[in-house]
């Protein structure tokens, strides 16, 4: 008996050490990298967090329901007990930066899908948000990045291949119109996944990644855009003429009466210039999705 | 997913149609669908729950624009 119990007990420490040698490599990324302007995933960014990751209605018969997590990662277990045979969509995608501006869609038809015929949408083992055709979500409060300061995005998504004009997310100076472009990253037939900022402006994702699950991170100053792809710089591009002061920041998707074209699964958005500290943020989000 | 296009007034009768049958929360989900203009015509996603006699297309016009 008690070699037995001997056993159990170092089976626990065992546990415990590889526990917490995972945990090391997958701190939660906010506890890193604190004062993030957004920050939006269905894992948990920041261990003082406390609220959850979305909110979901369910097609059988429209009620809602939170869902938190469950050893840092989406309940996926109540989401589907929630969801049952039907479909659930994201009403609420809640931010976990200190901000709280969280990401909501009021309209059904306009929620992104997370649940399909009771099966959890999943890009590469990971829950994923489907923003795609007419789907979007708004976010509580337009994002002003100063450019100033040098603004920075980290996301996971996979781009569609689609015909037209598509978005994976958007910003504008005036909404009413969709004027002024802030950050912006969309697709035409002629620029595939164009980045821009104002009119500054390049292609981002073309070729054989379209349609995969990519992390793109992506700075803007005054003069400067820079995008990396899976941890290479990806492209650039620079107009001394430039002389915007803000990049604003409202739509996961498209946006009304734009169509969206990305699944995403995080965006987490910096008004801190995280030059230093890019290599060191992409490894804490591949660490968790191993994309590359 | 289908739209159908019709007046703003025939838009919004069919979004009230669909929010009032589907029983949203009222708090989360407020409505079907924003009537959505486009070029000076008007759109709204079609439930098919809901049947009308209203025009349907497949595809919002797509706007010439700004990625």
């Amino acid at each position: 008996m008690g070699t037995v119990i001997k056993l159990i007990r170092d089976r626990t420490k065992l546990g415990l050490l590889s526990s917490f040698s995972e945990n090391t490599t997958l701190l939660p990324l906010l506890d890193l990298y604190p004062n993030a302007a957004a920050a939006y995933s269905l894992r948990k960014l920041r261990n003082a967090y406390s609220g959850s990751a979305i909110r979901v209605r369910r097609s059988s018969d429209n009620a809602v329901l939170d869902i938190g997590f469950v050893d840092n990662v989406l309940d996926t277990a109540s989401l589907l007990t929630f969801c049952g045979s039907g479909d659930g969509f994201v009403t609420i995608w809640y931010d976990q930066s200190l901000t709280g501006n969280n990401a909501t869609q009021s309209s059904a038809s306009s929620q992104p899908l997370i649940v399909e015929g009771g099966v959890i949408d999943m890009i590469n083992s990971k829950p994923n948000i489907r923003l795609i055709g007419s789907k979007y979500l708004i976010l509580d409060n337009t994002v002003l990045l100063s450019s100033a300061t040098n603004a920075w995005a980290f996301f996971v998504s996979k781009p569609s291949n689609v015909i037209g004009f598509r978005y994976i997310f958007s910003g504008y100076l005036n909404l009413s119109t969709n004027a002024d472009r802030g950050f912006t990253l969309g697709y035409d037939d002629t620029k595939p996944f164009n980045y821009t900022v104002r009119d500054l402006g390049f292609s981002s994702i073309t070729g054989s990644n379209i349609n995969n699950q990519s992390l793109q991170s992506f700075s803007a100053d005054r003069v400067n855009l820079n995008n990396y792809l899976n941890g290479n710089l990806n492209n650039s591009t620079s107009d001394k003429n430039s002389n915007f002061s803000e990049i604003n920041f409202n739509y996961l998707g498209g946006g009304p009466a734009r169509i969206s074209s990305g699944d995403i699964q995080e965006l987490t958005l910096f008004n801190i210039d995280q030059s230093s500290n890019r290599t060191a943020i992409e490894s804490n989000i591949n660490n968790f999705y191993a994309i590359y | 997913m289908q739209y159908i296009k019709a007046t703003k007034k025939e838009c919004e009768d069919y979004n009230s149609t669909v929010t009032l049958g589907e029983k949203y929360d009222g708090i989360s989900t407020t409505q079907w669908a924003e009537v959505i203009e486009i070029e000076g015509l008007f759109y709204i996603p079609f439930n098919e729950k809901y049947p009308s006699e209203l025009t349907k297309v497949k595809e919002l016009p797509v706007i010439e624009a700004d990625v």
